[in-house]
């Protein structure tokens, strides 16, 4: 899987270069694709471990509101930077 | 702003975006903001014997309320109680129970103590925490029964209530760590170290599952490691496995198996070494470590005789490791 990113991130990088005047419209694809690119490279960081998983959030404030489940605030946790930024 | 947090409580250090949950399924990030998800509302209460957790050296024959929530940050492909522990809390029905509820249902209930079991402890720190500081408050024991799989600041931080703790090593290999429950094995010798030394009674459990940690040598590791890291008086369960959740195909471990892992772990050196989840006759009994007279001999989970005299061997006054009536020799 490893391999795979690496080969994904090669070819982004060389097949990456627009002309000039497509620059704009194609830096919130890139963006997104390298976003893309993180997760799948942080999430391999433990591939044998159970995933981490996109909740439905509508689905999550319905429970939360029957009481199924708490918003709690959780300790032990720390603001993460955006690798992008 | 991401939004990004890092969950720290556990090794994994899940990485998380808003409307993304963590490898335990029970801590999500809402707008930057991790909260849990089952604070308060356990799955499963149930009044056990303490010999259960399974502990033998803390108080016997006290009854303990035991409670567990959804989720568990291993995926332990063995696991007994799977249905709860690798379920997300939107498939379970839970009680709402405040950590008040859970201290008031344990003196109702006349039990001495709370354990934190079943599932996962640890993803419901928060939870444990706080109803643990109640319970110590109000004069109760708290008991964790834990796979160890934590960072070391959070379990300092839980230990100050724990009085004692059954940790599951599940193995002396990080590989079957990996490949078979989704985690690392240096933490987990990290978290029993570290339970000793803050002074919490401390008991081992070993599942010995059939043909995938069953080999003698490496059994002899685990009770060595156990010799020379905690002592001689750390109480060792070697524990039947019986087929489960994506090991059907396995046969339950032989009995066989289980005794003689126990008579080695006793030559290596280990004084209190138990056979649980099957039915064994020296399995089940303490003796002394000096003069080997049968101090608590135990049917199943019930208490049949107990010589234990103030924390002492009622023949030669060898003081006995454990917590009895509140005296403690460790």
């Amino acid at each position: 899987m490893k391999i795979l990113t690496f080969f994904l991130l090669m070819f982004l990088i060389l097949t990456g270069t627009v002309p000039e005047e497509h620059r704009d419209e194609q830096d919130s694809t890139d963006s997104g694709l390298f976003q893309l690119l993180v997760r799948m490279v942080e999430s391999e960081i433990r591939p044998w471990a159970k995933p981490i998983e996109n909740v439905d959030m509508e689905r999550m404030l319905e429970l939360f509101e029957s009481g199924i489940i708490t918003f709690h605030t959780a300790d032990w946790y720390a603001e993460k930077d955006d690798p992008g930024e | 702003m991401s939004n990004r947090v890092q969950c720290v409580l556990c090794p994994h250090l899940c990485i998380l975006a808003p409307g993304e949950r963590g490898r335990c399924s029970v801590r999500l990030n809402v707008d930057g903001e991790l909260v849990s998800l089952v604070y308060g509302r356990p799955v499963a209460v149930h009044v056990d014997p303490v010999e259960k957790k399974p502990l033998f050296h803390f108080l016997p024959g006290i009854d303990v309320l035991s409670i567990a929530t959804a989720g568990c940050n291993l995926r332990c492909e063995f696991c007994q109680n799977w249905e709860i522990s690798q379920a997300a809390p939107e498939d379970v029905s839970p009680y709402n129970l405040p950590p008040e509820a859970v201290v008031e249902q344990a003196i109702t209930y006349n039990c001495e103590a709370i354990a934190y079991t079943y599932t996962e402890p640890v993803v419901y720190f928060e939870y444990t925490r706080d109803t643990a500081k109640l319970a110590k408050e109000a004069g109760l024991k708290n008991i964790l029964v834990t796979a160890g799989y934590i960072n070391q600041g959070p379990l300092t931080e839980l230990a100050k209530y724990i009085d004692a703790a059954n940790v599951d090593l599940k193995s002396m290999s990080d590989s079957y760590y990996r490949n078979i429950c989704g985690g690392t094995l240096q933490p987990v010798l990290n978290t029993i170290i570290t339970l000793k030394e803050l002074g919490t009674w401390v008991e081992v459990t070993n599942l010995i599952v059939p043909t995938l940690n069953d080999d003698s040598r490496e059994l002899d590791e685990l009770a060595r490691w156990i010799l020379e890291n905690t002592g001689a008086d750390t109480p060792l369960h070697f524990s039947r496995f019986f087929p489960m959740y994506r090991l059907t195909d396995l046969a339950p471990t032989p009995v066989s198996i289980l005794q003689s892992a126990r008579e080695r772990a006793i030559e290596i050196g280990l004084h209190y070494v138990y056979v649980g989840n099957a039915v064994t006759e020296e399995g089940m009994i303490t003796t002394c470590p000096e003069c080997n007279e049968v101090l608590i001999r135990r049917q199943g989970y019930i208490i049949e005789e107990n010589r234990i005299e103030n924390g002492k061997c009622f023949n030669c006054s060898a003081p006995i490791a454990g917590v009895w009536n509140g005296t403690e020799e460790q």
